[in-house]
């Protein structure tokens, strides 16, 4: 797989997250599901299981001179899924 | 328990052959003209909790795009479960009207997503201005310094703002014929960064990506990345909050 496609890969990813955790509908379920473990989640998948936004963040503290959190690259090229 | 993952209008349409979570067979409910689609939970452990695992996740999604290859859906946000069916059928009924209007309202369409990115970070810094970006380690040394950092920042990010706007100007004046409805949203940082979400009738796919591209020969400073199609995520708004999800923040 060659680097690009994995980016894309990622990115792709990261753009389902963003929906399939904060969008569609919302409805009042019976139970709670457990988000309280990021770091389980994070660290089993690095920079996948998370929101585009703290994608962002984590850019924007690379950038900024702080750690960047492992995964925080992100390039992308046009690709359809 | 059961989970929930898409609302769909009621048909002869079968099931697709795809299992839910924990390879459970899908099951539908159904009440008046709507169907919800839902698999039984198997508990581990007895605990009432669902682990937001990669697993979990990423099924949720194929249901959903299973589902979407033959009918309307409405994508259910991840983590919806009701203790029985009778518990579900009533949340059907309560939301009844909403289910119907928005299934009219994205049936036959999908969702594309675009971001848009400086291809180098460096670029994104205002070109007319030197701005200074205040450095996080070093405090200011007086409140005079203060105010100063923080009104470069203020500054820059407004700058970055109109960059973003003259792009979704861009965007909107190229791809909205194309599409049904859309949503921008700009993210202000060193790295010109714009999300957008297109909702597009699902033969319209192709003309749709052909414009993009025409677009991205035009913007060779800028890097794009297009995805889809996704289940109409970002045009359904039936929120009847299940908890508070900045806990994943």
């Amino acid at each position: 797989m060659s680097q690009s496609v994995a980016d894309n890969k990622e990115i792709v990813l990261v753009d389902l997250l963003d929906r399939i955790l904060y969008k569609g509908v919302i409805l009042r379920g019976d139970i709670t599901i457990s988000v309280a473990n990021v770091d389980l989640i994070y660290l089993g998948l690095k920079l996948l299981l998370t929101s585009v936004d703290k994608v962002d963040e984590m850019r924007r503290q690379a950038v900024w001179g702080v750690q960047p959190q492992p995964g925080s690259r992100v390039t992308v090229e046009t690709e359809s899924r | 328990m059961i989970y929930l993952y898409g609302i769909t209008d009621y048909s002869a349409t079968p099931l697709p052959d795809i299992s839910g979570l924990g390879d459970a067979p899908l099951l539908s409910l159904a009440s008046r003209d709507v169907l919800a689609i839902y698999s039984r939970l198997v508990s581990s452990g007895g605990a009432d909790i669902l682990l937001a695992t990669q697993d979990n996740l990423l099924k949720h999604e194929a249901v959903l795009e299973a589902l979407m290859a033959n009918c309307t859906v409405l994508p259910v946000q991840f983590g919806s479960v009701y203790s029985d069916e009778s518990a579900l059928e009533a949340a059907l009924k309560d939301h009844h009207a909403s289910f119907v209007s928005s299934l009219q309202r994205v049936r036959g369409k999908v969702e594309l997503s675009l971001r848009v990115l400086w291809k180098d970070e460096n670029r994104s810094q205002p070109a007319t201005e030197t701005l200074h970006q205040p450095d996080k380690e070093s405090a200011p040394a007086n409140g005079r310094a203060y105010l100063l950092a923080r009104l470069q920042t203020q500054q820059a990010d407004q700058v970055r703002r109109q960059h973003a706007e003259a792009m979704i100007a861009t965007l909107k004046g190229s791809l909205d014929a194309l599409c049904k409805e859309s949503s921008f949203r700009i993210l202000l940082d060193p790295f010109l960064s714009i999300k957008t979400s297109f909702l597009v009738e699902k033969e319209g796919v192709p003309a749709f990506c052909r414009a993009v591209k025409h677009q991205i020969s035009t913007y060779p400073d800028l890097r794009f990345v297009l995805t889809g199609p996704w289940p109409p995520y970002n045009f359904v708004s039936i929120c009847d909050e299940p908890f508070d999800r900045s806990l994943l923040q």
